[in-house]
């Protein structure tokens, strides 16, 4: 008959014994009542004695989690269009700060030069033209604007393509009719992708401290949430209630202004 | 399972609500994994958020051999006890300030009564293990992994866990048995 030691009384308690040893100690715990009594005594212990209370995590942490992942992803955005603007090209010396350093010092070397060599040869005045009497701090700001300006046109014009399309979702939903339900419910992947569209870009303005545009993005989130979790059974009222919530803060309105005002600034 | 599948192959290809999914699915284990390792709510719930991160960011790498749970434990383990390592660092340079987190033998039986009674022993003794025998009973016995699993979490032989969940159980019986008869004989 096998000696049965602790290390297989544990084994038998997890589960983690081969069925036919698991048989043969069924068997013999029904005859044995040493070997049953030294069982109770584990499973008693390991049941009681190890038990620790888990207190259970706060109720925000899956949304904490998810902020964070929405943060990193608008932060890799960001990297993103911050990269494809300083990608390398044929002229890439002209569009970095080294170009504006170069031309600062350069360029009124060359008009150092010239100027003398010509007031030498003709012994007269000679006008500089404005160019090389442009400070070099003013010259550097103008190519650090135009650096940075191409970034943020393609975040503009990214996000006025999110305004657009999240427009026609909205004015559907406000004219829409009996049939509106089921079109929504086919869409609803569309409207996953446009909330974690808008959340990133509400997110990336917040941090900006562009208040005024990160407030119409959270409004327009609050709806495309309620979207969401709208389904074909959702009733006549709670479809009344989120058109009333579109009309009722001139929502569409305001997605059009911001439209047009971020057109304005791209050109 | 299937849906799980699904979901992290979407979530692979960016799809965050997916893997928003997938956060709503494993927080509350990951948490709890967090949690045994590290003994205090607030540094679970950090060890969670940068399990995710983690997980976020390499997911493209999961090739899918093991189950996406095992994959998370795995990470979870490593967070939480790198987490714990750094946390004891810390508490080694700033002295005491951390003391009421962690065994503190120290203690009178009397003050030991008022905070959280056996839990808290438990616990104490749960700390006294070393840090391999400790993380492979607690994937074990609290979180119901298999020894298959836990040797895939871990990536150590299916034998050496076996021994050392053994070796854990040994030595709790041991500790806990002076610290429950201390507890008793104040009771």
């Amino acid at each position: 008959m096998k000696q049965w030691t602790n290390e297989d009384l544990t084994l038998f308690y997890y589960d983690e014994m081969p069925t036919q040893q698991r048989q043969a100690l069924t068997d013999q715990m029904a005859n044995n009542e040493t070997l049953r009594l030294e069982y109770a005594r584990l499973t008693e212990w390991l049941d009681s004695s190890v038990a620790i209370e888990l207190p259970p995590p706060s109720e925000q942490l899956n949304q904490r989690i998810m902020a964070g992942i929405y943060q990193q992803v608008a932060q890799d955005k960001q990297n993103q269009t911050t990269n494809i603007n300083n990608k390398p090209h044929r002229f890439g010396f002209l569009s970095n700060g080294s170009w504006g350093r170069f031309a600062g010092t350069a360029l009124p070397l060359i008009m150092v030069v010239f100027g003398t060599f010509y007031l030498g040869r003709l012994s007269v005045d000679v006008e500089q033209p404005t160019a090389a009497l442009l400070p070099s701090s003013e010259l550097n700001q103008n190519v650090k604007n135009n650096v940075t300006s191409p970034g943020r046109r393609v975040l503009l014009s990214n996000l006025r393509s999110h305004l657009q399309s999240t427009d026609r979702l909205f004015t559907q939903v406000s004219n829409s009719g009996a049939g509106m339900a089921a079109q929504i419910e086919g869409r609803h992947q569309a409207i996953n992708d446009m909330l974690a569209l808008n959340r990133i870009y509400r997110r990336m303005f917040e941090a900006n401290g562009e208040q005024q545009l990160a407030e119409v993005l959270q409004q327009m989130e609050q709806v495309l949430i309620s979207l969401k979790h709208t389904s074909a059974s959702k009733d006549n009222q709670e479809w009344d209630s989120l058109r009333n919530r579109i009309d009722s803060n001139d929502l569409l309105f305001r997605v059009r202004v911001t439209n047009r005002s971020l057109l304005e600034q791209s050109i | 399972m299937q849906n799980e599948i699904l979901l992290v192959q979407r979530a692979k290809s960016g799809d965050l609500p997916a893997f928003e999914q997938l956060v709503t699915l494993h927080s509350r284990r990951t948490y709890s994994a967090a949690y045994r390792i590290l003994n205090n709510q607030a540094w679970a719930e950090d060890c969670t958020q940068e399990v995710f991160l983690k997980v976020f960011n390499k997911i493209k790498d999961f090739d899918g051999k093991s189950k996406f749970s095992t994959w998370l434990y795995s990470v979870t383990v490593f967070t939480a006890l790198d987490l714990q390592r750094k946390q004891s660092k810390l508490q080694q340079r700033e002295g005491g300030e951390f003391e009421d987190i962690h065994a503190c033998d120290s203690q009178s039986p009397q003050q030991q009564l008022q905070q959280d009674k056996l839990n808290q022993v438990t616990q104490r003794a749960l700390g006294q293990l070393s840090e391999e025998l400790r993380v492979a009973f607690l994937l074990r016995h609290h979180e119901g992994c298999s020894i298959k699993e836990i040797s895939e979490i871990l990536d150590v032989n299916g034998n050496t866990i076996k021994n050392r969940i053994f070796r854990a159980i040994s030595q709790l019986k041991n500790l806990l048995k002076s610290k429950v008869s201390d507890y008793e004989t104040v009771d």
